[in-house]
């Protein structure tokens, strides 16, 4: 494949991502409403899952057509962009407050969460039965979202997503219309964003691991990217380091627990994740958790230090694999 | 639905539309070449295996004519046709290893006489050998082929034997098929997937491979392709080697299988004087390869390149909805009072303009409210009575003037017809003259009494024009300078 086509596939593939959760985020939330459901219960799930959408369309997608290690890559790389960029690229911009009530116990969670999955990859596959034990976590991650939004009905949406209330359809065919629409799209996304990441690794002769943690999961984590830096910029992103710990929470939980019950066969971890990339994992998530413990909000200081962890990780990455 | 959304799936749709046109029309102009080419290539192919094999028949026939030919041979079949003699049999055995001697290719060499019986033989053991032989016309003969159970099948020929003008008996000659496999075994050019394949009437009436095939599944040498009878399914396609063996020679793409069930794209040849056929063949698969990649990239290059459209419609979207937010942000500070509220009509655009527009509009609302204040404060801090009446009786609006000139308040005023506040004795000539004003006619100077709330009354000296269609009376009065009276005016007004 040229590389050109390859580039333009990943761009093409990460443009229908985003289109594909937005339209169906807002077809699900204009039908819940339509339906009565509780905005609570809109938060938790449609604009939840609405939002991990791409990853997991992508992660699921990547383990059935045979690339697992762009499924795993793909988690692990956008957890570990999530903190190590889009958190600090923002806080660059303007500090961002993390001492909202309930964020220092997410990072805990994600902290918590990321070892777990460490754990799990350690016996070097991960099985329907790991599957099943991430979506028990994931269970419980709802359940305690449930018990700390009880009361207040539109928290459930505001810590997950800033919500996109606006342009919400209400006639019936307008909200088919953007369901179907966002489900054609994001299989089509993931499907051309793989494609394109295989097509570049194969072009530069880099492992498929190291494209699925750096470009497909960047290309992934984007829309949170730009709706952070956006916000940061507008001084608005009070919402956003909740925000990226629930997005990191939901990718281990929900799309590898996911991805792994519904993967023909057990998906292989390979090596260098054990090595490198899941310790790298679990590091930016210990290092978010201790900065939200004992700050009130993320500095630029730690954005510089935090985005320069990055490119030393990609630096690695690419110099390991070269 | 917002705009943005409207932009994207209309962009999105006209994208999308033109790019699968575009696409089809390449596709269309790249498979039909591409299509010609490979039948062309396909059909070359068929030709050049063809004259290789004719080649090799040309061959055979001229080794065979050769040793038929051999003077010897013919004299000691005739001096043992003559005596029956074991040393003119062995002579000619002894001719016959020597021929086969010379040549690889043949496998074995067997005379037979007159009556076509077996004279002497060479070589591996023919099958039938004893059977007889009858060789038709002057010159070299197919005679079949031999597949015996142990060794390799072998080309049979014949080939009269002639002294003096007089047939004195045949030979018969088995050849080994390698250089046939030669020919079907080369694979050059044939891709992935093709084969070349020769193939014979079986004793079923079916068609029977004579070289090993390069898939598995087929029947290999002596092996039975599957035949186009009964052996084939409904939902199976047409066997080329049948079709070959009908003589139906030419290019075969749609509904045409191989042995293995798989879809081939056939080029079929029968060479009559054998009988032989000739397939030349691809799998339909292997052929329709380039052409699915080919739709499939375009696919992806359209899909891909809709995605500017949607990053076009999200921008577009944002570019026209904001300053329309903008702008209804603006209407919604100046319903709230905000009248020096200004929307941002830097844009030279449509949205530009009407944001201008509004923005005038402001203008001319905060110059017209400004006059109104002013003639408010006319209204508010004249000492005249000014007041608006109707001619259904009521006063609609009061000037302060009125409380403070006759102690009523302004809800009184306007709550009760103005004709209870008039002295019954001028009452009649107050309806007279709201009479004339109903006809239009203005008031210039009429005078009446009006009551205060102690009883007492005062003298007002009207002015009043009528506004025609409305009925709405506009009015102004002045109090006669006096102190308020007890009602009693000889004077009248």
């Amino acid at each position: 494949m040229p590389t050109w086509l390859a580039v333009l596939q990943l761009f093409g593939g990460v443009v229908y991502l985003v289109m594909g959760a937005d339209f169906l985020v807002r077809g699900a939330i204009a039908l819940s409403r339509k339906v009565g459901v509780p905005a609570m219960v809109v938060g938790l799930t449609v604009v939840a899952f609405g939002t991990s959408a791409p990853e997991l369309v992508v992660s699921l997608r990547a383990a059935l057509t045979g690339y697992p290690e762009l499924a795993i890559g793909n988690v692990v790389g956008s957890n570990v962009a999530n903190v190590l960029l889009v958190v600090a690229l923002p806080a660059l911009v303007y500090p961002m407050a993390c001492d909202q009530r309930g964020v220092a116990n997410d990072a805990l969670f994600a902290l918590a969460t990321s070892v777990l999955f460490f754990a799990l990859c350690w016996s070097g596959t991960l099985g329907r039965a790991d599957g099943l034990i991430l979506l028990l976590g994931l269970a419980l991650f709802l359940g305690y979202l449930a018990r700390a939004t009880r009361g207040d009905a539109t928290k459930g949406a505001g810590r997950l997503e800033v919500p996109r209330i606006l342009g919400l359809p209400s006639r019936p065919y307008m909200i088919a219309l953007l369901i179907v629409f966002g489900v054609l799209a994001l299989p089509l996304g993931a499907q051309l964003l793989l494609d394109g990441a295989v097509g570049v690794a194969d072009t530069f002769g880099v492992p498929n691991a190291v494209i699925g943690l750096t470009l497909v999961a960047v290309g992934t984590s984007l829309p949170e990217l730009a709706t952070t830096l956006v916000a940061a910029l507008r001084r608005e992103a009070d919402v956003a380091v909740g925000n990226i710990l629930g997005s990191n929470i939901l990718n281990v939980l929900a799309i590898m627990g996911v991805t792994a019950l519904a993967s023909p066969a057990p998906l292989p971890v390979p090596p260098r994740f054990l090595a490198t990339d899941l310790p790298v994992m679990v590091a930016a998530a210990l290092a978010l958790a201790l900065v939200v413990m004992t700050r009130p909000a993320v500095g630029r200081g730690v954005g510089v230090l935090f985005t320069l962890a990055y490119i030393a990780y990609v630096f690695v990455l690419f110099r390991g694999s070269g | 639905m917002d705009l943005r959304t409207k932009l994207v799936f209309t962009l999105v749709a006209v994208s999308l539309a033109s790019m699968l046109a575009l696409g089809a029309l390449a596709y269309g102009a790249a498979a039909e070449p591409l299509t010609r080419r490979t039948l062309r290539h396909l059909s070359s192919l068929a030709e050049a295996k063809e004259r290789e094999l004719e080649g090799v028949f040309a061959g055979w026939r001229d080794r065979v004519s050769l040793i038929s030919s051999r003077t010897q041979l013919r004299r000691s079949l005739r001096a043992f046709g003559a005596s029956g003699a074991p040393e003119d049999r062995e002579q000619i055995r002894a001719i016959l290893e020597d021929a086969r001697a010379a040549t690889e290719t043949v496998l074995a060499l067997s005379v037979y006489d007159a009556r076509g019986e077996l004279v002497a033989a060479d070589g591996v053991a023919q099958p039938d050998a004893d059977g007889g032989l009858s060789v038709p016309g002057d010159s070299v003969a197919y005679l079949g082929i031999s597949a015996p159970d142990a060794g390799p099948a072998a080309v049979e020929l014949g080939a009269p034997l002639i002294l003096d003008g007089e047939r004195i008996g045949a030979l018969r000659a088995s050849l080994a098929t390698d250089a046939l496999l030669d020919i079907t075994g080369n694979y050059t050019g044939l891709g992935e997937t093709g084969e070349a394949m020769i193939v014979l009437r079986g004793p079923d009436g079916g068609a029977r491979i004579l070289n090993p095939v390069r898939h598995e599944g087929g029947g290999g040498m002596g092996g039975t392709a599957r035949g186009n009878g009964g052996a084939r399914g409904a939902d199976e396609g047409l066997d080329p080697g049948a079709l070959a063996l009908r003589g139906e020679e030419g290019l075969f793409t749609e509904a045409v299988t191989d042995y293995r069930g798989e879809p081939v794209w056939a080029s079929t040849r029968l060479l009559p004087e054998l009988d032989w056929g000739l397939v030349v063949k691809f799998d339909a698969t292997e052929e329709l390869e380039p052409l699915r990649e080919f739709r499939a990239r375009l696919l992806r290059v359209g899909f891909s390149l809709s995605a500017f459209a949607i990053l076009a419609g999200i921008l577009l979207g944002l570019h026209f909805s904001r300053p329309i937010h903008e702008l209804v942000a603006v209407a919604h500070r100046v319903r709230g009072g905000d009248l020096g509220a200004r929307a941002d009509d830097r844009r030279e655009d449509e949205l530009g303009v009407l944001a201008g527009a509004f923005n005038e509009m402001g203008v001319e609302l905060e110059r017209r409210l400004s006059l109104l204040q002013e003639y408010q404060r006319f209204f508010d801090q004249s000492r005249d009575l000014m007041c608006i009446a109707a001619t259904d009786g009521y006063f609609k609006k009061v000037n302060p003037a009125f409380e403070r000139s006759l102690g009523w308040t302004e809800a009184e005023l306007l709550n009760r017809p103005f004709l209870d506040f008039v002295h019954p004795d001028d009452v009649p000539r107050t309806i007279a003259e709201t009479e004339k004003l109903k006809r239009g006619i203005p008031t210039i100077s009429f005078e009446n009494r009006y009551r205060l709330p102690d009883g007492g009354y005062r003298k007002l000296l009207w002015t009043c024009h009528p506004e025609p269609g409305t009925g709405r009376l506009y009015a102004s009065a002045r109090v006669a300078a006096g102190a308020p009276t007890d009602g009693e005016d000889p004077d009248g007004c």
